[in-house]
């Protein structure tokens, strides 16, 4: 039976609507969600690539949650320093028990956000507003990796805005920016910025930072001059990700897994950002929908539902919360999302 | 018995089909007699903006198939190809999905014995965001309020919750941007007749659809449903089909019109389409939906064609190539531009090529039969 549903895209915060093909029950493809009011059915290589892994990638149904859960909790009872790492590719729903849980059974609880902190929603720029601003500024390569940003930057463009590019090297926004700027560090950022005399309402649209510092020195510059500002997050829901849970930079997360004896990932591959090394002698738990590399690393891996298989909301990089629904709907599905697996568990610490 | 107007005996279907619902009803009949296996309609879920392609094995839900969807610029052809290939299914075409499907069975992408093509004509589709903004701004009404919409007699009309309707000129929309996709402007097909039958409202007169019978499998099918008792029958006026024909023939004429405008008068020139490409993220996302497009190997997935992502990007490798491997077969059904995520006008210039092909070799694709004149047969090596 084919089913054609619409859901949330889950690789960057845009926040880009899709529609999941299902064959008997299996994900088989994409199809374009064009009432979505943020892509209008337009999608980037992340989010098919992102669900393009799903297809050949994903963990097998095949499991004993019970068998698992009790080896889990056997093997780590005598562990004292537990960390979890999880990341904004988690949803709200999850994300929450995920906080709960590790608040209830001495958990440390981290994430790495790629040096984005929280920030004061008053100076969030909204997308509708980048199609008609007059001048912008672009931090990284925005053309290329978030391809949906950059189609309100072309309709700003048709309108007759001014664009910067500030980056360490030319990219593909370069290319289409009136002006590039480039820096050898991102410490030179915000000297650099200060030097370009920028308009009162430019928008700024980021996707690059090399520390929390320099992002929080940004967000000054942008209250003190009256610019707007839009970083676009790693993942679907960093924005809720940094809400609830203070990111930490590189160092401090090496640190904290350095301390821990046992590490948790939910919904993450630092692999992505660290050295497998750092898990060395670690007890490694990998909660995930996929193989990936860390998984192989692993001690124990348990499967997990993925996102379109599930009901949860994401919050997009302009702060939008947006829910998505089940696209399967499989009552034989055996798999357990992350908040039921989590409850397993302290239903038997309990 | 080529031409015939018909309506749903169905008191449902009849209220919620479009014209007499004897789309609905002939594809009830086709189901419920197991002549198909399945229907793949269009359904309208959340609002009139949003029809989804719907895959239906239970009579009793195409009534959420029934009525006109102009908002919902989808394709199926492709879906048929990917996903449903070896079903024996109903499906209902506007004479892009129509001209799609010629085109794929060409590449032996489709069997045609495996589907049964229920066409509807079309005088354009509206991109559903657009659609709400311009009923905001045009109609002065919230979007939300609209529960169907027509296009008729060059009126783009909505009728609202409270029984209301609102219409406006659609050439005062598109002269504004609005209105119709550009690529559904410039469309000389208003009737699939590749399809089995094509079905639709001009000359058919208030509570019945004009049905223009194409290929015996057509007739066999309408026959079924009227002895069945699905759908009721008389036969048009001569005037209903002069008043059908003059409409079919008013509309290739705005069709040329706008493509003199579109691909001529106001095409971009080579500078304004450097800038345009400037932008190309190389995301194949125009290939991935494009109905045409169906080798299983890509030549642009070639290692010799990978570029530096950092670099400017160049036109060539990726659309020039894809313009000598499939323009001549271009069915213009504006996907590809609908999907491209840097707005560059895709369709515009496969259409165009399309054109000087088709003047060259008379070629149309989708509607001339056999197939392309420089048409590689290794495409179908590909494929097996």
């Amino acid at each position: 039976m084919l089913k054609i549903e619409h859901t949330i895209c889950p690789s960057c915060s845009v926040g880009c609507g899709l529609n999941i093909i299902s064959k008997n029950d299996e994900l088989v493809g994409t199809h374009p969600y064009k009432n979505h009011e943020i892509n209008e059915g337009r999608n980037c290589n992340n989010c098919i690539n992102f669900v393009d892994n799903f297809k050949s990638n994903k963990i097998s149904q095949n499991i004993d949650y019970e068998e698992q859960i009790t080896k889990f909790i056997e093997e780590s009872k005598n562990l004292e320093n537990k960390l979890i790492i999880t990341s904004g590719l988690t949803d709200d729903v999850d994300l929450n028990k995920i906080i709960d849980f590790s608040n209830n059974n001495n958990f440390e609880l981290a994430t790495y956000e790629y040096n984005f902190t929280r920030i004061d929603t008053e100076l969030l720029v909204n997308y509708n507003e980048i199609d008609k601003s007059k001048s912008i500024l672009i931090i990284g390569d925005i053309y290329r990796e978030n391809p949906l940003i950059a189609r309100r930057i072309v309709h700003s463009k048709k309108n007759g805005s001014k664009t910067i590019n500030i980056n360490t090297e030319q990219s593909l926004t370069t290319y289409n920016c009136d002006k590039f700027v480039q820096i050898d560090s991102f410490n030179d950022l915000i000297n650099q910025i200060a030097s370009l005399n920028l308009e009162s309402d430019t928008v700024i649209i980021i996707n690059k930072i090399n520390s929390p510092q320099v992002f929080n020195q940004l967000l000054d510059l942008v209250k003190e001059k009256n610019y707007k500002i839009l970083p676009v997050l790693k993942h679907a829901n960093s924005f809720s990700s940094i809400e609830k849970i203070e990111p930490s930079t590189i160092d401090e997360l090496t640190a904290k897994i350095s301390e821990a004896d046992e590490v948790v990932l939910i919904n993450e591959n630092p692999l992505e950002y660290l050295s497998e090394d750092v898990f060395k002698d670690k007890k490694l738990i990998v909660l995930s929908a996929v193989n990936n590399q860390i998984n192989e690393l692993a001690d124990m891996i348990i499967p997990i539902r993925a996102w379109y298989e599930k009901e949860g909301s994401f919050t997009n990089a302009e702060g939008l919360t947006q829910d998505f629904k089940d696209t399967i709907n499989d009552s034989q599905n055996e798999l357990k999302t992350i908040s039921e697996v989590l409850a397993d568990i302290e239903n038997h610490y309990n | 018995m080529k031409y015939l107007l018909a309506k749903a005996t169905d008191e449902e279907i009849l209220s919620c089909g479009e014209c007499g619902g004897a789309v609905t009803a002939i594809l009830k009949s086709l189901l419920e007699s197991n002549s198909v296996n399945a229907v793949l309609n269009i359904e309208k879920r959340e609002s009139v903006y949003d029809g989804v392609p719907t895959y239906i094995t239970n009579s009793d839900d195409l009534i959420k198939t029934a009525g006109s969807l102009h908002c919902a610029p989808t394709m199926i052809s492709d879906i048929i190809a990917k996903y449903l290939k070896d079903d024996n299914i109903a499906v209902t075409t506007k004479p892009c999905d129509a001209m799609a499907i010629d085109e794929i069975i060409k590449r032996c992408g489709i069997n045609r014995d495996n589907i049964t093509m229920i066409g509807l004509n079309c005088g354009g589709t509206v991109h559903p965001t657009v659609a709400e903004e311009m009923i905001k701004l045009f109609y002065e009404i919230n979007p939300d309020d609209v529960v169907s919409e027509e296009i008729n007699k060059g009126q783009f009309i909505v009728e609202l919750k409270d029984g209301t309707e609102k219409s406006v000129k659609i050439d005062d929309l598109e002269e504004e941007g609005f209105g119709r996709r550009e690529n559904c402007q410039r469309c000389e097909l208003k009737i699939p007749r590749k399809a089995d039958i094509a079905c639709g409202n001009w000359g058919a007169g208030k509570g019945y659809t004009f049905i223009e019978i194409n290929t015996p499998k057509g007739e066999k099918i309408v026959q079924k449903a009227i002895d069945d008792g699905y759908i009721e029958i008389k036969e048009p006026s001569e005037k209903q089909i002069n008043i059908r024909k003059k409409i079919e023939n008013i509309m290739i004429k705005m069709a040329k019109k706008s493509q003199k405008k579109q691909l001529k008068t106001e095409y971009p020139i080579k500078e304004e389409w450097d800038e345009i490409f400037s932008r190309c993220i190389k995301c194949f996302r125009c290939r991935d939906i494009c109905p045409i497009c169906n080798c299983k190997v890509c030549s642009l997935e070639s290692d010799y064609f990978q570029e530096d992502p950092s670099i400017k990007p160049d036109p060539l490798m990726m659309h020039g190539i894809r313009l000598a491997h499939m323009s001549f077969s271009c069915c213009n059904c504006g996907q590809c531009e609908d999907v491209c995520p840097m707005d560059i006008p895709v369709a515009k210039m496969f259409q165009k090529l399309q054109k000087e092909y088709q003047n060259d070799t008379g070629y149309i694709s989708g509607i001339s039969e056999g197939k392309p004149p420089m048409y590689s047969g290794e495409k179908e090596e590909i494929l097996e």
